[in-house]
C-alpha cells in the first residue's frame, strides 16, 4: 500500500505538469501557427504587434498578452473560435469582425475558459458562447460599431449555457449588452452597460443573480422574458429615457426577486407584465417618468418596503390589482398625505395611488417641469377633494419614513438647532434694536 | 442713504402688521416642517416641496404688500415730499429705503425659518442642506420683490392703488403665471419647449427661486426626463450662476426705475 502512494508521486507531479505547469512560448508572430505546435498547458506569450485572425484555439492552453496585441480578424465571421477546455486569455485586444455576423470571440462547447481584460472592439457580437459551462468573462471591454442597435450583435451572447460568470464588464455600443438564452445559474456582477437595447436580455434564462451592475442610457435596462429564478439586486437601472423605454420589463417570467436597486430617471422604472411570485422589494425608485407599470396578471406578485420619491406617476395598473403590501408593510410613497397617530412608522389610512394631473402630463410629458409648484400643487390638491379619480391600487400599510437613521439623527439635529438659534436670535436682536432705535438722534 | 435706511427700518420693523405677520409666517412653517419631518436628507420631495411652496405662495405676497403700501403711505400722507427736500440725493433715498424694508422683512423670514428649525429639532427632526438653501433663496426672494414693491410703491399714487397693484402682481406671478405658461406650451411646437421654459424662468422670479432650490439641490431629476439635459446644465456650475445673474437683474431693474422716478419726484419736489 505504501509503494503505491510513493509510486503515485511522480504520476501525478507528471499529470500536473503536464497540465498547469506547460511550457512558456514567447510568440512574435503567427499567432495560429504557434498555437497549432504548442503543447496542451502551454502558456503563450504575445508580444506586441498585430497578429492576423482569425485565431482558433483547439486545446488547453494560456494567452497571455502583453499590452498592444492585437488579433485583427480583418472581417473574418470569427476572430477568434475557442473549441476546447481550459483556455485562458488575458490582456488581449480582438478587433473587426464580419458585418452583420460573427463575433469577436466564439465559445463553442467548452468549459473552464477565462476571457480577462481583453478589448474587443469594432465587432458584431462581442463574446458569442455556445453551450458552454463553466465560462469567466471578467474585466473585459466591449465596444461594438457606431450604428443603429438593429445592426449590431449582442456583447456577451450566451446560448444554452451552464455556470457563466460575467463580472466588472464596459460594454458598449451593442444590441444587448448581455444576452441569455437558455442559460443556467449565471452571475451577472459590477458590469456596465450603456448605448445599448437592452442592457441584460434573458430569455428563457433560468436561476442566477444580477448585482450592482450599473445600466445606464439604454433602451431597457433590464429585459427579463419567459425566465425563472433570478435575483436582481443593488443594481443602479438609470436613464433609459427612450419614450418606450422601460428601466425593467418582467414579462411572463416567474420567482423573480428584486430587491435593493435604484431605479432613477426612467421613462417606466418597472412593468410587470405576467409576472408570477415576484417580489419587489426595497428598491428606490426617484425621479422616474412612472415608476411602476403592471400589465395582465402578475400572480402572487408583491411590491413592499420600496421607496417611491419624486415619480412624475407612481403606478399605472392595467390589468389585475397587484399586492402594495404584505400585510405589515407596505411601500414609502411621497404622495401619501395623511398621520401617524399612533407613531407605528405605518400610516393611519391607506394610500390611494392615484395618478398625478396624469392627463396632462400623457399629453405633454414636459409638464413636469412644474412637479408640486406653487399653482399646480393648488389644483392638485383642489382636484383631489372635488373629482373621485378611480384609485389604481391600495397600499393598506403605507410607510411614513425613509431613510432615517437613527445613529446619525444627534449629529444633524444639532447642527438643526445651532442653525434655527442663529437665526432667532439674530432676528430677535434686529427687532428690538429696530424698536429702540431713535430716529430723531440720527436726523 | 444711512439715515433713509434706519428711518425705513424702524418705521417697519415698530408696524404691527408685519410683526402679526411675522408670527403668522413662523406658526405656518413651523407646522408644515413638524408635520413633514423625518424626511430624507438632501432629496427634494414633496414635503419639503411644501415647505418651499409655503415660502413662494407668502413671501412675495408680504414683501410686495409691504414694501409698496410703506412707500405709497408715505407718498399719500406727503412725507416722502418733505424728504425729497432735505439735502439727500434720490439714489441714497431709494437705496436707503431699499435697504431698511430689506433688513426688516429679512428679520421676519429669519425668525420664521429659525423658530422652525427649532420646532423640527424638538421633533427629532434631521438636518437638510434644503433648510440653508431654503433660507437663503428666500432672501434672495424677498430682496427681488421688495425692488419690484419699491417701484410700484413710488409709481402709485396712494395706498389703496399700490394694494390693487401689489396684488394683481402676486396672483399674476404666483397663481396665473403657470397656466398661462401651460396654455402656451400647448401652442409652440414641441422643440421650443425647452425654450419656453428657460424664459418662463427668467420672465418670473418666482419660477426662479423655484428651479434655483431644485435644482441648487442636485434635485432636477424631478423635472422628468423630458427635460434631462437641460437639467443637467442648471445643476451645473454655469447654470448656477445664469441663477444668480438673473436674479441680480431682478433687482437692479425694479431698483433702477425706482431710482428715476425719485429723481422725476425730486426735481418736481
Amino acid at each position: 500500500m505504501r509503494s503505491l502512494f510513493f509510486l503515485l508521486i511522480p504520476i501525478v507531479t507528471l499529470l500536473f505538469a503536464e497540465t498547469a505547469y506547460g511550457q512558456t512560448i514567447e510568440v512574435h508572430k503567427q499567432l495560429q501557427q504557434a498555437i497549432d505546435e504548442a503543447h496542451a498547458g502551454d502558456v503563450l506569450v504575445v508580444k506586441r504587434g498585430v497578429y492576423e485572425g482569425p485565431i482558433i484555439i483547439h486545446k488547453p492552453i494560456h494567452l497571455i498578452a502583453e499590452p498592444g496585441a492585437v488579433v485583427d480578424g480583418d472581417g473574418s465571421e470569427y476572430v477568434v473560435t475557442i473549441r476546447a477546455p481550459h483556455v485562458y486569455i488575458e490582456g488581449l485586444t480582438i478587433r473587426r469582425s464580419a458585418y452583420g455576423k460573427g463575433a469577436g470571440v466564439q465559445i463553442k462547447e467548452s468549459s473552464h475558459v477565462t476571457l480577462k481584460n481583453v478589448r474587443i472592439e469594432d465587432v458584431h457580437y462581442g463574446v458569442y458562447v455556445e453551450k458552454g459551462t463553466n465560462i469567466h468573462l471578467v474585466n473585459n471591454v466591449m465596444r461594438g460599431r457606431d450604428v443603429h442597435f438593429a445592426q449590431r450583435g449582442n456583447g456577451i451572447h450566451l446560448l444554452k449555457t451552464k455556470h457563466v460568470v460575467i463580472r466588472q464588464n464596459d460594454i458598449s455600443r451593442v444590441q444587448d449588452g448581455v444576452y441569455l438564452d437558455g442559460a443556467e445559474h449565471t452571475t451577472i456582477e459590477k458590469n456596465k452597460v450603456t448605448n445599448a437595447r437592452y442592457a441584460i436580455h434573458f430569455m428563457y434564462a433560468e436561476d442566477g443573480i444580477a448585482k450592482e451592475n450599473v445600466l445606464m442610457e439604454n433602451i431597457n435596462g433590464i429585459m427579463m422574458m419567459m425566465s425563472k429564478r433570478f435575483t436582481i439586486e443593488q443594481n443602479t437601472i438609470a436613464k433609459q429615457l427612450d419614450y418606450r423605454g422601460y428601466g425593467a420589463l418582467i414579462y411572463d417570467s416567474e420567482h423573480v426577486v428584486m430587491h435593493n436597486n435604484t431605479l432613477l430617471y426612467n421613462s417606466t422604472a418597472l412593468s410587470l407584465q405576467n409576472g408570477r411570485h415576484c417580489t419587489i422589494k426595497a428598491n428606490e425608485f426617484i425621479g422616474n417618468y412612472r415608476a411602476l407599470h403592471s400589465l395582465y396578471e402578475n400572480d402572487n406578485t408583491i411590491v413592499v418596503e420600496n421607496k417611491f420619491l419624486g415619480n412624475m406617476e407612481d403606478a399605472l395598473i392595467q390589468g389585475a390589482p397587484i399586492a402594495f403590501d404584505d400585510g405589515e408593510k407596505g411601500n414609502y410613497w411621497d404622495t401619501y398625505r395623511f398621520y401617524d397617530l399612533n407613531d407605528d412608522g405605518i400610516g393611519d389610512a391607506p394610500h390611494r395611488i392615484r395618478s398625478m394631473y396624469s392627463r396632462l402630463l400623457r399629453q405633454w410629458p414636459s409638464v413636469q417641469f412644474y412637479f408640486q409648484s406653487p399653482a399646480l400643487a393648488l389644483l392638485d390638491t383642489t382636484e383631489s377633494f372635488f373629482t373621485q379619480a378611480q384609485a389604481q391600487g391600495e397600499d393598506r400599510f403605507p410607510l411614513m419614513e425613509v431613510d432615517y437613521n437613527k445613529n446619525a439623527t444627534n449629529e444633524r439635529s444639532w447642527r438643526l438647532l445651532l442653525f434655527g438659534s442663529i437665526l432667532l436670535v439674530s432676528s430677535l436682536f434686529m427687532f428690538v434694536y429696530g424698536r429702540r432705535m431713535k430716529y430723531e438722534k440720527n436726523c | 442713504m444711512n439715515t433713509a435706511m434706519k428711518y425705513q427700518w424702524m418705521m417697519m420693523i415698530r408696524s404691527k402688521w408685519l410683526i402679526s405677520f411675522a408670527i403668522l409666517f413662523a406658526i405656518l412653517s413651523s407646522t408644515v416642517i413638524a408635520s413633514s419631518g423625518h424626511e430624507t436628507a438632501g432629496v427634494f420631495t414633496r414635503s419639503t416641496a411644501a415647505l418651499l411652496n409655503l415660502s413662494l405662495l407668502l413671501v412675495p405676497l408680504v414683501a410686495l404688500l409691504a414694501g409698496s403700501l410703506f412707500i405709497a403711505g408715505e407718498k399719500e400722507d406727503g412725507r416722502l415730499s418733505l424728504i425729497l427736500t432735505y439735502p439727500i440725493s434720490p439714489r441714497s433715498l431709494t437705496f436707503g429705503l431699499y435697504a431698511g424694508s430689506c433688513i426688516s422683512l429679512w428679520t421676519v423670514i429669519a425668525f420664521g425659518y429659525g423658530s422652525a428649525s427649532v420646532v423640527l429639532f424638538t421633533t427629532g427632526g434631521t438636518w437638510s442642506t434644503f433648510f440653508f438653501l431654503s433660507f437663503a433663496l428666500t432672501i434672495v426672494l424677498t430682496s427681488i420683490f421688495l425692488a419690484i414693491a419699491l417701484f410700484i410703491g413710488l409709481v402709485a399714487s396712494n395706498r389703496l392703488q399700490a394694494l390693487g397693484v401689489s396684488l394683481f402682481i402676486w396672483a399674476f406671478f404666483v397663481l396665473f403665471y403657470e397656466f398661462l405658461t401651460l396654455a402656451l406650451l400647448s401652442l409652440v411646437p414641441k422643440q421650443f419647449t425647452i425654450l419656453l421654459f428657460g424664459l418662463s424662468v427668467i420672465c418670473n422670479p418666482v419660477e426662479l427661486m423655484r428651479v434655483w432650490t431644485i435644482t441648487a439641490m442636485k434635485s432636477s431629476a424631478l423635472f422628468g426626463p423630458q427635460l434631462y439635459e437641460w437639467s443637467k446644465w442648471a445643476e451645473s456650475t454655469s447654470g448656477q450662476l445664469s441663477f444668480v445673474a438673473i436674479a441680480c437683474v431682478w433687482m437692479i431693474v425694479p431698483l433702477f426705475l425706482a431710482n428715476v422716478w425719485m429723481k422725476r419726484g425730486k426735481r418736481h419736489a
